[in-house]
């Protein structure tokens, strides 16, 4: 085995054109594979991380246990009917227990209506997104109050018919009157506006309409007293769970245990909770990797075919040129393996030596043009690993027709050879 | 018996005509012997030599190698053989031009699993034996045509073989280095190396103990091609 990687690496090295020329293929299949998977990767990872720059608070929301629907999405209401009744509260020694988890820095929990709350005034109605909430979630979300006043104890324990407007969607209800102390209609009850909030904006991430809404993540929603959601909706309603996250690099753990206690924690067969918003993530992600593949697969294919068929020709040539060699080895005793090893392994080598050049000029490449675009391009172990024994794969593959050739010569042909 | 050959032939087809250049050819080595084959140039020597050297089969007859039947086995088990069994000498010493003198001796010894370290000591004493200890680095181009043909000795006899055939070891060489390649030959056969050598130098020749004569595919003695040829031009064998 030495000895054969000691002739390969030879072969090459005395023929350093001609092995440059043949690894040429190999080299710009596996450059092409390592600058696009350490791009994408980058491109993903931004993607990634400017949603956890926005979305410090995730909301974790019941999904019907047996459809994995959002219980609050329109395929939910589509497939089961009706309201789940008697799933009851998430009790407080969950929020205390999903409080504790690491990366977790506060929860609250609030009853929510997707969307789908239609709010009147004078006869205009808009729909939006509405929230039952005690006192503890204004501050948790990072809501400050722009006028007016936040839901307090009072309005909860006294059931109050009150509503807090975010400002954008007061904006759009209200145009330019003043809303404090207006009543609208939510639902089929009656409420008196009291205060308008509003989130503080990343600015600094924020370049266009659609990087506004990511950052925003609502549709800018109304909040009412939690106490008073039960006679809004008119049976008892399931409740979401909020969380605000201190450390990114624990989201998504975090955020699982928290579904974990809540799963556990309420007795139901018919719900279990997710973020609906992770999943999104994981679906996109994965749409994604799903088109990388496809490009790559398409890439990587036709490059290293040609440089596969690069290293068989050469090897060919190579066989040839050392017939007599062959014919020699083979009259002092050598065996068929041991030739046939031997060019494999110079195949192998050549492929081998081929495809780490190309990993490296590829994170070069790589880094370069992600210094450009002012983006990470994260190089993957794995992606290294996979590309060189790919290409020694692909040595192996396009050197056994060369190897068996040379094998398989008679040593007194061989030998005669000229 | 090292070598038996009975009624071996072989044909060439060249084109649709087969051209028999071996024709009933018998013949008999034994332990210790050294033997000269002569005849002019296309008479069939090298063939037979390869037949005897295991890298050409005939097309028909029997040959046992040190008792075995060698036109039974494949060709795995014959490198096996000729690893083993055979050191072969050429005319144009067939050494790897890229590979020391050292390591050109060694290659039989890597082919038969010798360890790394044995292969050096065995090699080393091989071209000691040969008189070139002092040469054992040197690369091929280094080296006259007289120790080029002495290293390929060295290689020959480095696995102990039971036969050194050789293909005209003195056909490329000046007379004094092949009156060395002559000595060395002479001694290694004192030492018990059965050695089978052709040559159309009767000088050459005349180093073995017994010389046979191939002519026109055929083998004869001496006498015999002195008398077949003598009726018709009475020439020499040596000059073909
Ligand atoms: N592969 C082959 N195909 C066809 N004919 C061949 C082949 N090899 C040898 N011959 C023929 O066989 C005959 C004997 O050749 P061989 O090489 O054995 O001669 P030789 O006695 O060694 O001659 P020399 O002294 O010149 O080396 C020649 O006539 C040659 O043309
Ligand atoms: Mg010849």
């Amino acid at each position: 085995m030495i000895e054969n990687l000691r002739l390969s690496f030879r072969g090459i090295l005395s023929h350093k054109m001609r092995s440059a020329l043949t690894m040429l293929g190999i080299i710009i299949g596996i450059m092409a594979i390592i600058i696009i998977v350490s791009l994408i990767n980058g491109a993903s990872e931004q993607l990634k991380s400017s949603f956890i720059g926005s979305s410090t608070t995730i909301e974790l929301t019941p999904y019907a246990a047996q459809s994995n629907y959002d219980f609050f999405s329109p395929e939910y209401s589509a497939a089961e009917s009706g309201p789940l009744e008697g799933v009851g509260e998430i009790p407080d020694e969950a929020l205390k227990m999903v409080k504790d988890i690491p990366g977790v820095s506060d929860a609250a929990k609030a009853y929510m209506m997707n969307y789908s709350a239609q709010v009147s005034y004078l006869g205009q109605s808009s729909s939006t997104t509405a929230y039952g909430v005690d006192t503890e979630y204004f501050k948790m979300a990072d809501y400050r109050v722009i006028s007016g006043r936040l839901i307090n104890e009072n309005d909860l324990k006294q059931h109050n018919n009150v509503i807090v407007f975010d400002n954008q969607f007061s904006n759009i209800i209200f145009r330019n009157t003043d809303p404090l102390g207006k009543t609208v209609q939510l639902g089929s009850e009656l409420f008196t506006v009291v205060g308008i909030v509003a989130k503080p904006l990343d600015e600094s991430k924020i370049n266009n309409m659609e990087d506004y809404e990511m950052q925003m993540g609502y549709t800018s929603p109304v909040f009412v007293p939690m106490t008073s959601w039960n006679d809004l909706q008119g049976y008892d309603d399931i409740q979401i769970l909020t969380l605000k996250i201190s450390d990114p690099d624990l989201m998504i753990a975090a955020t699982n245990e928290a579904a974990d206690i809540l799963d556990s924690l309420i007795d139901s067969s018919v719900i279990t909770y997710k973020s609906s918003m992770l999943q999104d993530m994981a679906d996109s992600l994965q749409e994604t990797v799903q088109m990388t593949s496809l490009l790559l697969g398409g890439i990587a294919s036709i490059s290293l075919l040609v440089g596969g068929i690069g290293i068989m020709n050469i090897m060919l040539v190579s066989v040839t040129e050392r017939t007599r060699e062959i014919g020699l080895k083979k009259a002092l005793g050598a065996r068929r393996r041991v030739i046939l090893g031997q060019f494999l392994t110079e195949s192998v080598v050549l492929s081998g030596l081929g495809g780490i050049i190309g990993v490296l000029l590829g994170i070069g490449i790589a880094k370069l043009i992600a210094a450009f675009v002012m983006m990470p391009a994260p190089i993957s172990v794995s992606s290294i690993v996979v590309s060189v024994s790919f290409s020694m794969g692909i040595g192996i593959i396009f050197g056994i027709v060369p190897s068996v050739k040379a094998a398989k010569l008679d040593p007194i042909d061989a030998l005669r050879y000229e | 018996m090292i070598l038996e050959l009975s009624n071996i032939y072989k044909d060439y087809s060249a084109g649709d005509v087969d051209v028999p250049v071996l024709k009933d050819v018998s013949l008999s080595v034994k332990e210790g012997e050294y033997l000269s084959i002569m005849g002019p140039s296309g008479s069939g020597k090298s063939t037979l030599m390869n037949i005897i050297g295991l890298l050409d089969r005939p097309t028909s007859g029997t040959y046992l190698f040190d008792g075995i039947d060698v036109s039974s086995q494949n060709d795995n088990k014959l490198s096996l053989i000729r690893n083993k069994g055979i050191g072969f000498v050429f005319q144009n010493f067939n050494l790897m031009p890229r590979e020391t003198a050292l390591a050109n001796v060694e290659l039989p010894l890597l082919y038969a699993g010798v360890k790394r370290r044995a292969r050096r000591e065995l090699a080393a004493a091989a071209l000691e034996r040969v008189g070139l200890s002092e040469r054992m680095t040197f690369f091929p181009t280094q080296l006259s045509g007289g120790q080029k043909q002495r290293v390929a000795i060295a290689r020959a006899i480095v696995n102990s073989p039971k036969i050194l055939l050789a293909d005209e070891p003195t056909g490329a060489l000046d007379s004094r280095s092949g009156d060395q390649v002559m000595d060395l030959f002479k001694s290694l056969n004192k030492e018990g190396v059965t050695i089978v050598m052709i040559t159309h130098e009767r000088a050459v020749a005349e180093c073995a103990d017994k010389i046979v004569v191939i002519y026109d595919g055929e083998l004869m003695s001496q006498e015999e091609f002195s008398r077949k040829t003598s009726q018709r031009h009475g020439g020499d064998i040596s000059e073909g």
